[in-house]
């Protein structure tokens, strides 16, 4: 597996700590008939230690893949064909099938969006949860029986005893994500990869479950992917947003700078598309459809959809810029949109 | 702000010639399936195994060394030589060339036994499975009636009541797989019945008969197809079987069960070629379609690709 | 105005075996009244289980109520024949949740689209492929979209499609279940702008069925909001959205995470799950989550109170006062105020290229 040359920008907005995970230049491709499809293209960032991130981008924009790349789980026709993932000092490329099972679970673990599919429709909620601990901690049937009870306790399900014996499909949508968060849990991992996990749910439900990832991660201080499409959702429960287009992150902010003072044109995009609650004006929307993966546009891959495109755009892929402490964001006319911005006000 | 002026990438989608056509050409719709097909190895084996068998049933006329019936007291039983590949029977017939003839008769027989069952038991699945309610229950009853008798004891009363015969045998084979394929059809049907687009087609005023045939029936086709492959190989062993307990193909003609029957009787001589060659022609065929089938499953789902 | 559709005391129970020979009766919707004015948008909230969708499907005659009437240009739908009815079926089109599913995956949506057009006669031979040309014009389809099977589009092109099929017959009413609940954001807007756009230029009359109040906020004159079967509270959707009466109303709109983390929203957490609809709570139906359920209201018969003009509300304790109600201020968002569709010509030239592109990468992704 070979590394592509250094990048300079991968380290730009790390947090003071030796990050927990970093992956670098990563590249995952599907091999498809109509060609190669690069659907994440040399992507770069890290995650501290107890942090929130979320992954945020529409269908097509990589998010989903990344997860799946992290924990090797990418199927054919895709693979890894080059990067580095770092977690905690190790890259998880180079690992074999045998270490990654070993880590996958017990050090990084994931929740879905259809929680209810994830679950296996034939054993007992109990069932799952005790094989889990026997398998990756050792504990006995007692133990394992006291500490999956306490587990359901900690994710807010009521009559914890009695649900241990339900099976799938005798819980509803949000009360499986909170078994599938209690699983994920159970093993105390490093990292939680969480993607899409209230997408489907009701809103009601879905506001419990974004309060119960921030408990979890205050109580065990594991650092937390949320992979989302949803922005609302992730200014609830983020501490940090990258927002991905096209297989690379274009911009990265802590959540109050983000939505303070959004700067990648798509993210404007992207954060004015949300119809308002008021109603009345037009929504403005952005222009085009997400590009072909097979036939990536040259130089800045949003170039074709956005209105400050120049020539510069096309020939030259912009990299990350520091906008402010810990925010960057990637395009060569951060200054114009700003000024923009500001003249519209 | 001044619109800044760029060249843009030339497009690298080039405009489909269909432009403005209801369908793509049926060219691009088979190029899609056998570009799927191909990548598949079992189905390609399958594919493979019986392209020989239909090669053989096809040009058996010019490929066989001696015609089907050709008697010849000369080389009453003879094993294997370099003039007869696979031996001759007792009455000096070319088993080589009896059992590439023996294609003939066998994939006719399985292919209007198939084509029969197929459609009786779809459109009666199809109707049950829509329709729903106590005329599905009571359809269904009838089905298990018919599964219910063991097969071969089935096909035999059939056998027993026309006579021996090729249509005997097309018959009893096709009778048996109704069940098969209107179970099958009904479950798709269940499902696909509570689909959107079922839903939408109500909305927009479509009746029965067109949501039934013009938008349910085509989607609950592939599974049928599927099944359809490994019927064809199960349709070959169940004509064969009747050929050989006597209930089919009289043993005079060149088919395969009929040949092992004919083979048998000289059992304790020690022919094994008589009933081996044609045998392995049955195991081969029926391999073929299994494969294709299980490789067929694969490639023909739209929702997979 | 006068209503082009009027829905008075609907029912509709499914029976749900529990024995061999028992059964109970799910109650999906019990007792929704409510009216549609020609020309306006009334937008039908609710969660999963609170019968939304099943008053879409009985609006478009999909499904017989048990009980109520239904009234379209005063003319009741529930005593129709069946010529009657295909009809009627003309009039009131439906867009469906699932724009993939909704769609045949063995028609392309050309054939899609020319079925309405042919069921009801409206033209045939070369004049019906020009209607179909055109209502794909209409909905930002192109022509050559028509060959394509629906795994050949994109989720928004798919749904494009499904909005195509339903203007085919000139309907009066389009009854949209969860249009856009499948679609990223940026598609979904535009969506949401062709939506309004087409109901502009033919005043057309919508009955938008969402979870998602932002969509329904955006598009609506007239909110419902449903619970577990029942309308909880009725009214202008400006109206609702900004004063909310219903504990239930207020908690979706505190629930909806802020669109500005720095935004600090009162809280009205619901406890618990939503009960089931086999045996809902008798008169409240709220009262099992209701963080100020009282006594009386589970002995007392809620009805639709009017607390402003054309504003009701079910709910005793917050009709009389009782409940403080909370302020949700329209969100400020600077960004809405960049025009960023106008000004290059490259983003409109590539809106064109770009259409073209399959979103096999979406696929696989």
């Amino acid at each position: 597996m070979a590394t592509t040359a250094t990048t300079p920008h991968a380290v730009a907005a790390m947090p003071a700590e030796t990050p927990m995970l970093e992956v670098r230049d990563l590249e995952t491709q599907f091999f498809t008939r109509k060609g190669v499809a690069r659907v994440l293209d040399r992507l770069s960032f890290s995650i501290g230690k107890g942090e929130i991130v979320g992954l945020v981008g529409e269908s097509g924009s990589g998010k989903s893949v990344t997860g799946f790349s992290i924990v090797n789980l990418i199927k054919s026709p895709g693979k890894i064909v080059a990067g580095e993932i770092l977690f905690e000092g190790r890259d998880l490329t180079r690992l074999s099938e045998d270490q990654m099972r070993d880590i996958r679970g017990k050090d990084i673990a994931m929740i879905f969006q259809n929680p209810r599919g994830s679950l296996n429709p034939v054993l007992t909620v109990g069932d799952q949860l005790r094989q889990v601990l026997k398998y990756r901690q050792g504990m006995n049937k007692k133990q394992a029986q006291e500490r999956a009870t306490e587990l359901l306790r900690l994710v807010h399900i009521p009559e914890p005893e009695r649900r241990l014996k339900a099976y799938p499909h005798q819980l509803s949508g949000g009360m499986a994500q909170r078994v599938m968060i209690a699983m994920a849990i159970s093993c105390s991992p490093h990292l939680l990869i969480a993607d899409e996990p209230t997408t489907g749910l009701d809103v009601t439900i879905e506001y419990q479950i974004i309060q119960l990832l921030k408990e979890m991660r205050d109580l065990t201080g594991t650092s937390v992917i949320a992979i989302t499409h949803d922005l609302n959702m992730a200014a609830e429960v983020c501490d940090r947003i990258m927002v991905m287009y096209a297989g690379k992150v274009v911009e990265q902010a802590p959540v109050l700078q983000f939505f303070t003072k959004p700067s990648h044109p798509y993210t404007l995009g992207l954060l004015a598309s949300r119809p308002s609650l008021s109603g009345g004006d037009e929504i403005p929307t952005i222009p085009g459809n997400v590009p072909d993966l097979i036939h990536r546009p040259t130089g800045c891959a949003f170039h074709p959809r956005c209105r400050w495109a120049t020539q510069e755009c096309i020939s030259i892929e912009p990299l990350p810029r520091e906008v402010g402490p810990g925010h960057t964001a990637a395009c060569h006319h951060l200054e114009e949109v700003q000024r923009d911005i500001a003249a519209a006000h | 702000m001044s619109a800044p002026t760029i060249d843009l990438p030339t497009s690298p989608v080039t405009p489909p010639a269909s432009a403005a056509a209801l369908a793509p050409p049926f060219r691009e719709r088979l190029g899609d399936f056998w570009y799927t097909l191909r990548r598949n190895p079992t189905a390609m084996i399958g594919l493979f195994m019986i392209g020989v068998v239909i090669f053989a049933a096809l040009f058996a006329q010019w490929i066989a060394p001696y015609p089907a019936n050709e008697i010849d007291f000369a080389v009453v039983a003879q094993p294997p030589t370099r003039e007869h590949l696979f031996g001759t029977d007792q009455f000096g017939q070319d088993i080589f060339s009896r059992v590439l003839f023996g294609a003939r008769i066998d994939l006719m027989i399985a292919l209007s036994a198939v084509v029969i069952s197929l459609i009786i038991g779809s459109v009666y699945g199809a109707i049950s499975g829509y329709v729903g309610g106590l005329t599905d229950e009571v359809a269904m009853r009838i089905m298990d009636i018919l599964q219910g008798f063991p097969r071969f004891i089935f096909a035999m009363g059939i056998a027993f009541a026309l006579g021996p015969g090729i249509e005997t045998v097309v018959i009893a084979t096709a009778v048996l797989n109704i069940p098969g394929y209107a179970r099958l059809m009904r479950s798709s049907m269940l499902s696909a019945k509570t689909s959107q687009y079922a839903m939408a087609a109500k909305a927009i005023g479509a009746n029965h008969r067109a949501i039934l045939f013009k938008h349910l029936v085509p989607n609950c086709m592939i599974p049928i197809f599927v099944i359809s492959t490994l019927q064809f190989g199960w349709a070959i062993l169940e004509a064969a079987g009747l050929s050989f307990i006597g209930l089919g193909v009289e043993t005079s003609r060149a088919e395969w069960g009929a040949m092992i029957q004919l083979g048998f009787q000289d059992f304790l001589q020690g022919h094994w070629w008589m009933y081996t060659f044609p045998g392995l022609a049955i195991a081969w065929t029926v391999l073929g379609f299994n494969l294709l089938g299980d490789g067929l499953q694969d490639v023909l789902d739209p929702r997979r690709r | 105005m006068t209503s082009l559709l009027r829905i008075e005391s609907l029912k509709k129970y499914y029976p749900i075996r529990t024995g061999m020979f028992s059964h109970k009766m799910l109650h999906a919707i019990d007792g929704v009244s409510f009216d549609i004015e020609k020309g306006e948008t009334v937008g039908l909230v609710g969660e999963s289980g609170s019968g939304k969708s099943t008053v879409a499907k009985c609006a478009t005659l999909l499904e017989k109520p048990s009980d109520g009437t239904i009234e379209f240009e005063d003319k009741s739908l529930t005593t129709l024949s069946f010529d009657e009815m295909t009809r009627a079926r003309a009039k009131i089109q439906m867009v469906f949740q699932d724009p993939y599913d909704s769609l045949n995956p063995r028609r392309t949506a050309g054939q899609t689209v020319l079925e309405p057009i042919k069921i009801h006669n409206i033209a045939s031979g070369q004049a019906a492929k020009n209607r179909v040309v055109e209502l794909f014009e209409r909905v930002g389809l192109r022509p050559e979209h028509m060959a394509r099977y629906p795994h050949q589009l994109s989720g928004g092109q798919q749904q494009r499609v499904g909005i195509a099929r339903a203007l085919a017959t000139n309907p009066d009413l389009i009854v949209l279940d969860e249009p856009t609940s499948a679609l990223d954001v940026s598609v979904q807007a535009k969506l949401l702008r062709l939506l309004k756009g087409l109901q502009r230029d033919e005043q057309l009359t919508y009955l938008f069925i969402s979870h998602d109040l932002s969509v329904i906020g955006y598009l609506s004159n007239k909110v419902a909001v449903m619970y577990l079967g029942q309308i909880i509270e009725f009214g202008p959707t400006k109206q609702v959205f900004s004063r909310p009466r219903h504990p239930y109303t207020m908690a979706l709109m505190s629930a909806i995470p802020a669109a500005n983390p720095l935004e600090r929203r009162e809280r009205i957490i619901l406890s618990g799950e939503i009960p089931s609809p086999i045996e809902p709570p008798e008169y409240c139906r709220l009262v099992t989550r209701c963080p100020y359920a009282k006594d009386e209201c589970r002995s007392m018969k809620m009805e639709l109170w009017e607390v402003e003009p054309g504003h009701t509300v079910a709910c005793i304790r917050s009709v009389r006062g009782e409940i403080p109600i909370p302020t949700f201020l329209d969100e400020s968002r600077p960004m809405n105020l960049v025009k960023l569709d106008t000004g290059s010509e490259a983003a409109a030239i590539a809106d064109d290229v770009l259409l073209e592109v399959d979103d096999e990468g979406s696929k696989n992704a």
